[in-house]
């Protein structure tokens, strides 16, 4: 891959910065991918192309090369995913499509028209003329970010779309990373009177650092006292949908897992909840307790200590 | 999902230049609930158009015009392709007309009917 950056771009030793950049313009239009969709074999070339020219268009990276301190690999790059890569059909590029006209046709309708007999092809008056053709719609691809709450919950989001009206996406709750909703007939316009396609809307769902989602159940870490471990006691746990009481029985450590029945993600089937899993954390006191001290000081495990002696 | 801030130092772009991409409807980012959110295909676009500026030195009347005429292009070229996607899901016989017109088609393209 580290040919000669000069022979790459055709050009001499001593070209000057013009005849470099003339020359790699020249290259650029026969290759880069996005000027040239078609030809697939362009991505490879161009790689080599536009590393010459990165090279050889800095001038002091350019001297540095002729002195032989480096290669032609040094200025290599991971090469960017091209806009031909969308606009051939992956999600991402509706935004950019049918719209060539403003008024009238796109460019697709046209041809689709013409090979059905619409407008009168060369055999147009035995082609079917009046056959009508009506073809649905093309979907549109989007990817919408929402809050983990928000996939709990559910609720509304507003997505101004670039080729038509705002869209009012209803959230259902419980909705998961990656999922993808199907708004019917928001898509793209049919040809001939054919339905509109659909919008679909690759759901992201941002990670909460308090809640940890596995399948249908959410994990959740929760400090308590030095003497709610010990003792067992009442302690208020935060849930998606709010502060819920919870008991924890004595001699609690940590790593003891309770579970909040109930509490979990909304099931994506047959209704109901999945469940919390609370995973205690022992805190010791902050800033720490002089008494604590003294305690432990005196303490040895498996004797009884004097019990309320001091008191 | 890339939001302003990133979209402008991914690209090391200045504000008013994004700005004037968007006024010119050469990026149309998506809008949720008041703020711009950039897709990749939105990234690999400004990629172009930056190329076409600084590498090319086309003016903004001829990026202009070339963004028109390129998604014109990939237009035309989906739509060849879901020609062809249906050609190949035909039954043999018919896909073995389409090719022979076809091939007459382009032999005599002046010619607009076979006698």
């Amino acid at each position: 891959m580290s040919a000669d950056p000069y022979q790459t771009l055709g050009v001499s030793r001593t070209a000057s910065a013009e005849e470099i950049r003339k020359a790699y313009r020249t290259l650029a239009k026969r290759y880069h991918p996005d000027l040239n969709p078609a030809n697939k074999a362009a991505e490879a070339r161009f790689k080599e192309i536009a590393t010459a020219y990165a090279l050889l268009s800095d001038a002091e990276q350019r001297a540095r090369f002729d002195r032989g301190e480096i290669d032609a690999s040094g200025a290599e790059t991971p090469p960017p995913r091209y806009y031909r890569e969308y606009a051939s059909g992956a999600p991402g590029a509706g935004a950019y499509r049918g719209g060539a006209g403003e008024e009238g046709a796109s460019t697709a309708e046209d041809i689709l028209a013409e090979l059905f007999g619409r407008g009168g092809g060369p055999r147009g008056e035995q082609g079917g003329g009046e056959a009508h053709f009506r073809m649905r719609g093309q979907d549109v691809h989007y990817h919408l970010q929402i809050p983990f709450l928000e996939a709990f919950h559910g609720g509304h989001q507003r997505l101004a779309m670039p080729h038509g009206p705002t869209l009012d996406v209803r959230i259902p709750p419980g909705v998961r990373d990656g999922q993808i909703l199907r708004l019917r007939g928001k898509g793209l316009p049919g040809f001939g009177g054919g339905p509109h396609g659909d919008a679909l809307i690759e759901i992201k769902v941002e990670p909460d650092p308090r809640f940890i989602l596995k399948g249908d159940d959410i994990h959740t870490e929760l400090p308590i006292s030095l003497s709610t471990a010990v003792l067992g006691g009442r302690v208020t746990v935060p849930t998606p949908s709010g502060p819920v009481a919870m008991n924890v029985p004595e001699n609690a450590n940590t790593g003891t897992v309770l579970r909040l029945r109930g509490k979990g993600m909304p099931k994506a089937e047959g209704g109901g909840h999945g469940d919390q899993y609370v995973t205690l954390l022992v805190k010791l006191p902050e800033p720490p307790d002089a008494a604590l001290r003294a305690f432990v000081a005196h303490w040895v495990p498996g004797q009884a200590p004097h019990p309320r002696e001091g008191e | 999902m890339t939001s302003t801030e990133e979209f402008l130092i991914t690209l090391r772009l200045a504000p008013a230049t994004l700005a004037l991409w968007i006024e010119n409807g050469w990026l149309k980012p998506l809008e949720v609930s008041g703020a711009r959110q950039f897709q990749p295909a939105d990234l690999a676009r400004a990629r172009l158009i930056r190329t076409l500026a600084e590498d090319f030195a086309v003016n903004e009347a001829g990026i202009d015009l070339f963004l028109h005429l390129l998604d014109q292009m990939h237009d035309l070229h989906r739509a060849l392709h879901g020609l062809a996607v249906v050609a190949q899901n035909l039954p043999p016989e018919t896909r073995e007309v389409l090719r022979l017109q076809l091939a007459a088609h382009f032999q005599r393209p002046e010619e607009s009917s076979d006698g």
